[in-house]
């Protein structure tokens, strides 16, 4: 059996036209020992037979590398290949490709330190042999290059056999190659290191490219201390002799002693190269790379332009430009406006495009940026890129999945809450059939979501939208997916607040499916969700609290919890100060947005209360219902001394300020119900204007605008006590709509209605005015009311 | 740097072509990384569906974390390619596309274990050597299968014994004998040929219109010409606006006089290969083309596209290419009528219209390009999900019309 696997293995390696007397030979052999012995005989034999030669030669090393050949007879078959190439009887192909076949079956097995000596000897004496032609001396040189890499140092007491060939016509390159790498190799320097590493380096320029770099690579790291001048000579010629080159071999050899020297600069054809359209796409890919990756780049080697990435460019050129230009710019301390223009580009390409590899680009510019942390307001770009892109082409979903996961470490901390949230509430915002077929990456998103805060995470408004696409399909096939996505809720986030949302889901879970599995998995979930409930907790939700009605609620006199607004996310965690910017455009659907308000709630310490917990607390926000809605928030447990983290989350139809009236129901643990009033809560009117992104450009939107005559409408308003509003500016209270810092003022602002509002205030005859212009005449109230509020 | 294994894929086939291992270099990686000395390279499917997979060839539209991951570092034409039973590990390889969509590939032998991170600037010598030694090699690969097989065994054989550059082609040009003292003049078959190789690609909309023109110029030296040691060229582009941008093979010099490029070639380094890159913009692109739209009902759309060659236009064209893409969001479901020369189809998911006038824009029918061609298409469009209709947010609001087309000269 065995012999019958070693006859069809070398069989199968057998040429069409080989001989029948070699196929007979290998047909009588019983093992492939006894093969290799019969094949190095009939060598010996037919030396004269350049075809049989050269078909034997062939198959000496794919019969060597049987594990099945003993160790001696590798050995004696490397003797026989040598006594066969000093009987001097072959033609010089041969006795290369036999010298190819000693170095191969030596390698190939574990040799022995003596054996691999004795080759090297062999190896040698062919080299010193002056009767040897060019040819096979190249291939003594050759293996030995290939014995030193697996051995290393076995030449360097051999070293100085290879100097004299550093200066022959033929044989310079090897012989380069071979000293380079016995320094390379060696563990202490060799006698006249410094000398030979001289020679090396002038002999580079008139190297063919492949050593070139080779020795480049092998010697380079010795050279950084010392060889300042025999550097600048050698890179000095290979600039000269090379300006014009699109060999990328000579190209990594300037680069890398230029960056040795301090810096790429442009005397080398890299620049021209790494955008040329005539070279394929992954050269310009590595020579972009390297200029990206330089330490080095000097800041007056290259156009900012030649980066810019053109419309013929695909997904990796334009990624691979974008984070050059972005590091370009960043260096010269330049106007990034061309980056944002060709990141947008980039991700409009993605989106025509549609496939992967182009969204891995706009999120790997993405996260470079924050890495950058250029242009300075990287955060708010990705923020709103990354919503806009989600929210449009939800097929991007697993993308942004990564991305929140991969941020980095140095990222604004609010930054993956934000994007969090404003996906949720753009899915939220948007139609149900517009979401429908993309409920495989919904769900997946939904599930990363549960690993954020609660008012990050939005369940109730998760499972609303979860909901609502299985009211429209009631046959969707998501529904392990959707049973997965609330058990990731009930195990991050507190369940009892949502408890109601998401018993609706788990029961048309449980109705519209067909299988039987997943029927079953979706009631035992609700009835678990159910059952490990307090009793109060339960009756409070099947009352859907309103407990006025039960004659149990006790009225409180005084408030019995203290619920702090904060404004801004910032002033609780990260010190770096951003605004969270609304995207916006003409073209864009028009929607009402939501409102959140961070909310810190705490227990009130009062004479009159005595106990340490509550559970079962919910807080309703009362508001004139022509103004808006406000989401009632619940808390199943709050103890004394613990402060709780929620969102007010508000939904204003009109924009103005307003007072919300608050009032809390909360049990104790022994089944009083107390009802409480709150002090009420004031919100601003800015505080429903939303800034801009930074990265907009006011006068391109001033102009924009007003191009859009049927949709632009212009106020000029005076302003009686200008320095009021100027003071406002300045104390931060309309900081965050300034679009520039430079005079005059510029503010630009949104409605809660997607209205844009963009507001210049200016010196006009010695007397102070604001021109307004706005999509809608039913904003200029609101924004005349701002003004005159800060400047009266 | 050294080569492990080098192998040949045919996309279309989804096949491997040619497989070699070099053991001599997959014997010392073994040695030096004990801890994966059972792992061997991959062979046939196990190879080809991570590789098509990790270039983008399979499940092009699908999320892949190994393939997509934004902390992913892309260093193509270096691609690292996880190992199917363990998703943890990589295995290098080095991507050169060629005609007929055939892959040359390359595993280099990379001082580091099987993460695709490390010594960045050492990685990048070793990348830079491997591209170079299979741009040798890309002749080869149009071959049919079999002579492609026994030419590239041979070549590896002679050239690339060890997975390294031997030397020996240098060697065989430089041992060369030398050109003969005594000038003769006789007439005989060229000793040198220049093969151009030029395309034009130009991307038209109704806001504007981008164009250039790029090109290589293929030398070829008589295997007997006795010239190796010293060839002068003179290129002119004196019809050109300026000096195109160019470069030039390692063994040329260029010395640019005008519109005149005074080339030498001092050191031979091949017999054939391309001796220069050019490129240039094109103000005034050779082909004027023509786009209209009309949207009819029940998703019908009739396009008409015409293509005029300018008038002083001499059409040395053998490929003609164009391709609409449609607006974002839309597709074609199928196409109901077509009057055109060429061959009208839908590539891209139907999400991009392709008319091909290969065969009709070549040289020797030029009189077929001297009318202008037109193309009458109808066809049915849909819309994609709704989620996409309001991309034209985020996306410029042009309809863009692609144009590609080759000439090639020889003299």
């Amino acid at each position: 059996m065995s012999k019958e696997i070693k006859e069809f293995n070398v069989f199968s390696y057998l040429p069409p036209d080989c001989p029948d007397r070699l196929k007979k030979i290998i047909n009588d052999c019983l093992c492939s020992n006894e093969t290799l012995d019969n094949l190095l005989k009939l060598l010996g034999d037919v030396l004269n037979e350049s075809h049989l030669v050269n078909i034997i030669l062939d198959l000496v090393p794919i019969i060597c590398s049987d594990s099945a050949i003993q160790l001696s007879e590798l050995e004696f078959a490397i003797l026989s290949l040598q006594n066969i190439y000093n009987m001097n009887l072959l033609k010089t192909d041969m006795k290369c490709k036999l010298l190819e076949v000693i170095a191969t079956v030596l390698l190939t097995y574990q040799p022995s330190q003596e054996v691999v000596v004795d080759v090297v000897q062999f190896l040698l004496n062919v080299l010193k042999n002056k009767t040897e032609s060019f040819s096979t001396c190249l291939t003594s040189m050759d293996c030995l290059i290939e014995v030193e890499m697996s051995t290393h140092g076995i030449l360097k007491a051999q070293i100085e056999n290879f100097f004299d060939f550093l200066n022959h016509e033929h044989l310079r390159d090897k012989a380069s190659e071979i000293t380079s790498l016995i320094i390379r190799n060696a563990t202490n320097p060799i006698p006249n290191q410094s000398r030979v590493l001289c020679d090396l380096l002038e002999l580079l320029p008139s190297l063919g490219p492949f050593t070139m770099v080779t020795v480049t690579k092998n010697i380079l790291g010795l050279c950084r201390v010392g060889f300042q001048t025999e550097l600048k000579n050698s890179l000095d010629k290979l600039i000269e002799r090379y300006k014009t080159t699109f060999d990328l071999c000579v190209l990594q050899t300037i680069i890398s002693i230029q960056e040795c020297l301090g810096g790429i600069t442009d005397e080398t054809a890299v620049f021209l190269y790494c955008t040329h359209p005539a070279m394929p796409v992954g050269r310009n890919l590595v020579s972009l790379d390297w200029l990206a990756s330089s330490l080095h780049l000097k800041k007056d080697g290259f156009e900012i332009r030649q980066f810019e990435p053109s419309d013929f460019d695909g997904a990796d050129a334009r990624l691979k430009k974008l984070l050059l230009l972005n590091k370009a710019l960043y260096n010269q301390s330049l106007d990034p406006a061309p980056f944002y223009q060709h990141f947008e580009n980039l991700i409009a390409f993605a989106v025509k495009n549609g496939n992967s590899r182009a969204f891995a680009a706009v999120f790997r510019v993405m996260r470079d940026m924050l890495e950058s942390k250029f242009p300075a307001n990287a955060a708010q770009i990705v923020l709103h890129s990354t919503v806009a892109l989600g929210a449009r082409h939800p097929a991007c979903l697993p993308h942004i999945i990564d991305f929140l996961k991969h941020f980095g470490s140095n990222q604004p901390e609010q930054l993956p809450d934000a994007i969090i949230l404003g996906l949720v509430d753009a899915f939220d915002e948007v139609e149900t059939s517009t979401v429908m077929p993309h409920m495989e990456h919904l769900i997946q998103f939904f599930m990363e979501a549960s690993l954020y805060r609660y008012e990050f995470c939005q369940p109730r408004m998760i499972l609303r939208i979860i909901r609502n696409c299985l009211e429209e399909k009631k046959n969707s096939n998501c529904g392990i997916a959707v049973l997965e996505l609330c058990q990731a809720l009930i195990r991050n986030q507190d369940y009892e607040i949502f408890q109601p949302e998401l018993k609706t889901v788990l029961s048309l879970v449980e109705t519209c499916h067909s299988e039987s599995d997943v029927k079953q998995r979706a009631w035992m979930l609700r009835s678990l969700i159910t059952h490990v409930n307090t009793d109060s907790l339960k009756d409070a939700f099947d009352a859907d609290m309103d407990l006025s009605s039960t004659g149990k609620v006790e009225k409180t006199d005084y408030p019995l919890i203290f619920v702090k607004i904060l404004f801004d996310y910032n002033k609780t965690g990260d010190t770096r100060s951003e605004s969270l910017p609304v995207y916006w455009s003409l073209e864009r659907k028009r929607s009402f947005r939501s409102f959140y308000f961070p909310l810190e709630i705490s227990l009130i310490k009062n004479s009159k209360n005595y106990y340490r917990e509550f559970v079962g607390l919910k807080i309703d926000f009362v508001v004139d219902p022509k103004w808006g809605r406000a989401e009632p928030i619940y808390i199943p447990v709050l103890e004394v001394d613990q402060v709780r983290k929620a969102c007010l989350q508000v939904h204003p139809f009109v924009c103005s300020a307003v007072t919300i009236e608050a009032r809390v129901v909360m049990s104790t643990t022994d089944g009083r119900i107390f009802l409480s009033s709150l002090k009420p809560v004031h919100l601003k009117l800015e505080d429903f204007l939303n800034p801009l992104s930074s990265s907009k450009s006011f006068v391109e939107l001033w102009d924009r605008l007003v191009s859009q005559s049927d949709k632009c409408y212009s106020s000029v308003l005076f302003l009686p006590q200008h320095e009021n509003i100027l003071k406002a500016v300045e104390n931060g209270e309309l900081e965050r709509f300034q679009m520039t810092k430079k005079k005059p003022m510029e503010l630009a602002m949104v409605t809660p209605d997607s209205f844009l509002v963009l507001v210049r205030i200016l010196l006009v005859k010695n007397s102070w005015n604001a021109e307004i212009l706005v999509e809608d005449p039913s904003v200029l109230p609101v924004i005349h009311s701002l003004l005159t509020e800060f400047s009266t | 740097m050294s080569l492990r294994c080098l192998f040949v894929v045919s996309i279309t086939e989804s096949k491997l072509l040619f497989y070699r291992i070099f053991p001599t270099v997959e014997k010392r990686w073994k040695n030096e990384h004990p801890n994966f000395a059972n792992l061997c390279l991959p062979n046939d499917q196990e190879l080809l569906d991570p590789l098509l997979n990790e270039l983008g060839i399979l499940n092009p539209n699908i999320f892949q974390i190994t393939r997509d991951s934004c902390q992913k570092k892309l260093q193509a034409p270096l691609f690292w390619i996880p190992f199917s039973f363990n998703p943890q590990i990589f295995w290098p390889v080095i991507v050169v596309e060629c005609h007929q969509n055939r892959l040359l590939c390359g595993v280099p032998y990379l001082d580091q274990n099987l993460q695709p991170s490390g010594n960045q600037q050492s990685m990048s010598c070793d990348v830079v050597i491997v591209l170079e030694l299979l741009s040798k090699l890309v002749h080869l690969i149009q071959l049919p299968p079999s002579k492609m097989a026994d030419q590239l065994n041979r070549t590896i054989q002679q050239w690339l014994p060890f997975g390294r550059a031997s030397g020996y082609q240098q060697l065989e040009l430089r041992s060369l004998p030398p050109a003969s003292q005594k000038t003769m003049w006789l007439r005989s078959r060229p000793k040198i040929e220049l093969q151009i190789k030029e395309e034009v690609r130009m991307i038209a909309s109704n806001l504007s219109v981008k164009a250039d023109a790029y090109g290589t110029i293929y030398l070829t030296v008589d295997p007997d010409a006795e010239c190796n040691n010293n060839i002068k060229l003179e290129l002119g582009f004196s019809k050109l606006p300026g000096i195109p941008s160019a470069l030039f093979h390692p063994s040329a010099l260029a010395q640019w006089e005008k519109a005149v490029c005074h080339i030498n070639i001092q050191q031979l380094q091949e017999k054939t290969f391309p001796l220069c890159h050019y490129s240039f913009p094109l103000e005034m692109p050779p082909i004027q083309p023509v786009l209209k739209i009309r949207i009819g009902e029940l998703g019908k759309v009739s396009i008409f596209i015409q293509l005029h060659l300018g008038a002083t236009t001499r059409n040395t064209l053998n490929r003609l290419e164009v391709r609409l893409p449609m607006p974002t969001g839309n597709r074609i479901a199928r196409i109901l009528t077509a009057t055109s020369l060429g061959l009208v189809s839908l590539i891209k998911d139907g999400t991009q219209l392709l008319w091909n006038l290969g065969a009709f824009a070549s040289s020797s029918s030029n009189a077929k390009l001297k009318d202008d061609l037109t193309l009458n298409v109808d066809v049915v469009m849909e819309k994609l999900e709704a989620s996409l209709v309001n991309t034209h947010a985020l996306s410029p609001s042009q309809e863009h019309i692609y144009l590609c087309y080759n000439q090639r000269n020889s003299n």
